[in-house]
């Protein structure tokens, strides 16, 4: 490269030698212009990426919009994002979008005023030695690949962070939101750091110069002349960080879990309940046997009972201080007669009923709760049938935690001790084969990759504008 | 705010002190203190990142390389061997090499020694580490020539190195020049006119805006176009055009051998075997069949099935009487009951698979010991037919569909294979490879073009001989870290290629692939803990070629940096 330079440099230098025949001047002009077609093909090309990045995303936001039970409206503001279980499938974005930018915040908590105080810290302190060891350091933290960022917030942070919590009692899932957003705050310290350096140096020596002269310190020219007259850069680097943290993937998709953030009001569907109770499929003396058995091994009915006249009995369970009792659902398979689910309410051996229902014909249904709610306490489950009923049932206890004060309700969601499923890892998870194709929650992760793909594009526009006028003033 | 300053240095204007009566003044200790107490949060805070660098080598080396231990001392005692084997080691190569040349400053030797004894007492703490060491090795020759597998002890990452250097390759070959070119325009052919202007900036934007795209949205990008293509050009499945793969009907004879015949295209009903006129072997030599009809064969096959069962029910008699356990004794036993059943094939070409199954049978749980004996009499039973009937085909056997493909197999649409992968990582690093060569072209002072243009070159003449040459140590240094980007990248790869188990490597650029991210995103992602060391010892090698890459670039960054 550098004999091809400095051979440029010789030809620059001394007249250029007359060697054989004139070029032809056609010749010349085509490839001119043949180059330049070229080149204007590839200038388009980038054209071309982002238009079709907003026509896949979204026709296929579109048709996703078309499917039957989604609806616009339930996307834009639902506070549901139920897809994948149960029978009732919600689409409401903001668990999500939510839970994006809870990791997002703490990531901005760690790399906020750690990059900033490094970037001053560069620009206006550091001798050249510490500067020539710092500068590839964070090289190379910005060159390790997130997946390792991942795999170190899982194998390591999350369980500093867990023996943290234990020490004063707070505890942290294996899954949870505040791992995920440490490690993506390392992966933003480079960039905020780089990127905010470059605005403080790019404030001119003059302002700093004259600050000095007026005899201020170089910490009170630091934070009071060159970090104000810095500040759009400052901004601009920390809305480009932000980007890159809200589009950042494989260490939320290993570190961050996939239960998105319960952001609605709990409902009355079985999925949701925080406790599940599932018979077992063991077999007890009143008749109740395996069905897996009995069907001859029929694997899907694992936790089917079979009652052939008698009872069941669930085991005892116990309702916390601050949870709520849903309901009993039974759900009836096959039967040739009635079917009695009853709740009782245990004081000690003795079983109270509290509420039952009976149920005739394959079909879901059950005792509620009633009104005022169940005290504290332990209860049970009875299911019975007549002699010589035979049916084929499941059954699930659901409980839920109550709402306590509106404080705590508002908290709950925001939890970032807690397992939370951003954008990008509900994405990661529909495409590693967690739904048929081309269902609803298959185009459900289009329509999300287009929410994300508006955030980060609102970032970067705004934080490159700020940018280019920050350089303007200085220029 | 600086105003409230001034008294205290400025003696000669009281002027000022008197307009601005409300201040106060602070002591110049105090304010010295807030500067040095500043300081020392700078320092911690830029320590912060080394070792947080520090923390996550540490930790994925001690997986990696089994380094667990008694205590936590130990522990700390690596991450700082660790910090002092890499700044001691960095330092004392950049020390000597300044030492060497003359360039060091002040006694650059002294400087140098410092640097090296640091490094030597750094790698004596990680040999005593090493012998004291807890765990088990996992970074093996046999995990990096090796292929995945379900058990964590046996798993390799080859076939994800391959593939990773595959789609690298591909994304390279595309990426770059696109990336090139782009950079050219944008910045050596700025247009005048106001409208082309406003289109320029546009461009530019764009640009800017395409660095800031999620990389997942690149790999949802890639599966619609080059994947699938919109499914304009047929489907993945079923390729409207397809280009270099032959394609066969496979048949396998009672005898075990497998024959085939070659057949038009996908769609082609399978084939009839009595319908056909010459089979081949996989090598393509013709192969005379006798062709028999169910029926008429079963008795033939019977009384072989018959002796083979015979000869399994004596075998597992005489085991199960004599308790025997080891390979001799049961090897006895095996050919006693060979003999006496009169099994008509060579018994010493399946001799040791028959021996070696039972007898691993005996020590393995009930699951596996059955699958083991099965696999044992399968050999037998294979054997046995291949001397009875070495050419026999049932008329109606049932063709299995196989495709060959040649290293130039191609097809539209691309499907899941390394070509989308690799055009998709173009796509997520051409604007930083844009981005960087416009800094490195902007870098090339103005004189020089207007020299060149001043000498009659034309534009283009001026940007390949003068402006592209002296640019080219920027370019790469910018390119090879787009490249490293590239490499680690896995969240596009993952959207594109899935996770896939893939024993076998890539043959042809449509073949399904799995890339070192990728993989060590699987093992990472499993419950057993097992996995969590073999992805260690992927991101030990993933991280030696991403520094080898970042190394490269800073020594061609230093070795050609000039000022212009």
């Amino acid at each position: 490269m550098s004999a091809m330079s400095s051979t440029a440099q010789a030809q620059i230098g001394a007249a250029p030698p007359l060697r054989g025949q004139p070029r032809s001047v056609r010749l010349r002009d085509f490839t001119e212009n043949g180059v330049m077609v070229f080149l204007v093909l590839c200038g388009l090309f980038t054209l071309l990426t982002t238009g079709t990045i907003i026509f896949v995303l979204g026709k296929e936001t579109l048709e996703f919009f078309n499917m039957p039970g989604v609806s616009v409206t339930e996307f834009l503001f639902g506070l549901q994002w139920n897809p994948l279980l149960g029978s009732e499938h919600h689409f409401g974005i903001w668990p999500l979008v939510v839970g994006t930018l809870m990791i997002a915040a703490v990531a901005m908590i760690v790399a906020l005023p750690l990059g900033l105080i490094t970037a001053i810290w560069l620009s206006e302190y550091a001798p050249p030695s510490l500067r020539a060891v710092l500068k590839p350091i964070l090289e190379i933290l910005a060159g390790v690949p997130t997946v390792v960022f991942g795999f170190f917030a899982l194998t390591v942070i999350t369980p500093s962070l867990q023996w943290v919590g234990g020490k004063v009692g707070v505890g942290f899932s294996v899954y949870n939101a505040t791992s995920a957003g440490i490690a993506v705050g390392i992966l933003s310290l480079p960039i905020v750091t780089s990127l905010t350096e470059d605005a403080l140096r790019a404030v001119p020596r003059a302002l700093r110069e004259a600050s000095y002269g007026l005899g201020a310190t170089k910490f009170e020219t630091s934070i009071q002349v060159v970090v104000p007259a810095a500040l759009s850069g400052i901004i601009a680097a920390f809305l480009l960080a932000v980007a890159r943290a809200v589009g950042e993937t494989m260490i939320v998709a290993l570190a961050a879990g996939s239960v998105p953030l319960p952001l609605h009001e709990i409902t009355n569907a079985p999925q949701e309940a925080r406790n599940v109770y599932q018979a077992d499929g063991r077999t007890d003396e009143n008749g109740w046997k395996d069905f897996g058995t009995l069907a001859g091994g029929a694997t899907e009915a694992d936790f089917l009972l079979v009652l052939d006249g008698g009872t069941y009995t669930t085991d005892t369970f116990r309702l916390g201080e601050n949870e709520r009792f849903r309901a009993v659902i039974l759900n009836v398979q096959e039967t040739t007669g009635p079917v009695t689910v009853t709740l009782e309410s245990m004081k000690g051996d003795v079983a109270t009923p509290v509420a039952s229902a009976e149920l005739s014909a394959p079909g879901r249904g059950g005792p509620a709760a009633p009104e005022a709610g169940l005290p504290v306490g332990d209860y049970r489950v009875t299911l019975a049938t007549a002699p010589g009923t035979r049916a084929a049932v499941e059954y699930l206890i659901a409980a839920a935690e109550g709402p306590k004060s509106l404080a705590s309700r508002l908290a709950m969601p925001f939890n970032v001790t807690k397992e939370t499923q951003p954008m990008t890892g509900y994405m990661v998870q529909i495409f590693l084969g967690d739904a048929s194709n081309f269902g609803p929650e298959y185009l459900s992760s289009y329509a999300v990759a287009a929410a994300l793909f508006v955030m980060t594009f609102i970032l970067t526009v705004i934080g490159h504008i700020i940018r280019v006028r920050f350089q303007q003033v200085y220029e | 705010m600086t105003q409230a300053t001034l008294p205290t240095t400025s003696t000669g204007t009281p002027a000022i002190s008197t307009s601005l009566p409300s201040m106060k003044f602070k002591s110049r200790d105090t304010r010295m203190l807030k500067d040095k107490v500043f300081v020392g949060i700078c320092l911690v805070a830029a320590t912060l990142s080394v070792v947080a660098l520090v923390t996550l080598l540490t930790s994925i080396l001690s997986r990696a390389l089994g380094l667990t231990f008694e205590g936590w001392f130990p522990s700390l005692l690596l991450g700082l061997a660790v910090f002092g084997v890499g700044a001691g080691g960095i330092g004392s190569i950049i020390l000597g090499v300044k030492s060497l040349s003359g360039k060091g400053g002040d006694r650059p030797i002294g400087k140098f020694a410092v640097a090296f004894v640091g490094f030597l007492v750094s790698v004596a703490i990680l040999a005593y580490l090493w012998q004291i060491r807890t765990g088990k090795v996992w970074l093996t020759w046999s995990f990096l020539t090796g292929v995945p597998s379900r058990f964590a002890e046996e798993a390799g990452i080859w076939p994800a190195t391959i593939g990773t250097v595959m789609i690298c390759l591909v994304c390279a070959v595309t990426a770059i020049p696109i990336g090139i070119a782009t950079a050219i325009l944008l910045e050596e052919y700025k247009p005048k006119s106001s409208g082309l202007k406003r289109l320029h900036a546009f461009v530019q934007l764009n640009i800017t805006n395409l660095a800031g795209v999620p990389s997942i949205v690149y790999g949802i990008l890639g599966l619609t176009v080059f994947v699938q293509m919109f499914n304009i050009v047929g489907t993945t499945l079923a390729p409207g055009f397809e280009f270099g793969a032959i394609r066969f009907d496979r048949f396998y004879t009672e005898g075990g051998q497998v024959v085939q015949v070659p057949v038009a295209d996908r769609t082609a009903p399978p084939t009839d075997p009595t319908k056909v006129a010459t089979f081949t072997d996989m090598a393509g030599n013709p192969v005379q069949l006798e062709l028999i009809p169910r029926a008429q064969f079963a008795e033939r096959g019977n009384v072989v099935e018959d002796r083979i069962e015979a000869f399994r029910e004596k075998v597992e008699a005489e085991l199960e009487a004599a308790g025997a356990k080891d390979a001799a004794a049961i090897g006895v036993i095996v050919d006693a009951a060979w003999r006496e059943t009169g099994m008509k094939s060579e018994l010493a070409a399946v001799r040791e698979t028959i021996v070696n199954g039972l007898a691993s049978a005996m020590t393995l749980e009930r699951r596996e010991a059955r699958a083991a004996r099965r696999q044992a009499f399968g050999a037998a039973e294979g054997g046995e037919k291949q001397a009875e009937f070495p050419n026999i085909l049932l008329a109606e056997a049932v063709p299995q569909r196989a495709t060959e493909t040649a290293p130039w197999y191609f097809r539209l649409p691309f499907g899941r294979g390394v070509l989308a992968g690799g055009l998709t990582l173009m796509l997520v690093v051409l604007p930083i490879i844009i981005i960087s060569t416009q800094e490195a072209l902007r870098a090339v002072p103005r004189s020089m073009r207007y020299a060149s243009l001043a000498l009659g070159a034309t534009p283009w003449q001026t940007v390949w001989k003068i402006t592209l040459p002296t640019a080219i140590p920027g370019i790469m240094t910018g390119t090879i870290l787009a490249m490293s980007r590239a490499i680690g990248e896995a969240a596009p790869i993952l959207i594109i290629a899935g996770i896939v188990y893939i024993t076998y490597l890539p043959g042809d650029l449509m073949d399904d692939f799995t890339a070192m991210p990728l993989q060590i995103f699987n093992w990472a992602s499993r419950p057993q803990a097992e996995f969590y060391n073999i992805a260690a010892a992927g991101i030990i090698i993933l991280m030696a070629i991403l520094l080898s890459f970042n190394a490269l670039a800073v020594f061609i960054r230093q070795r050609t940096q000039k000022q212009y």
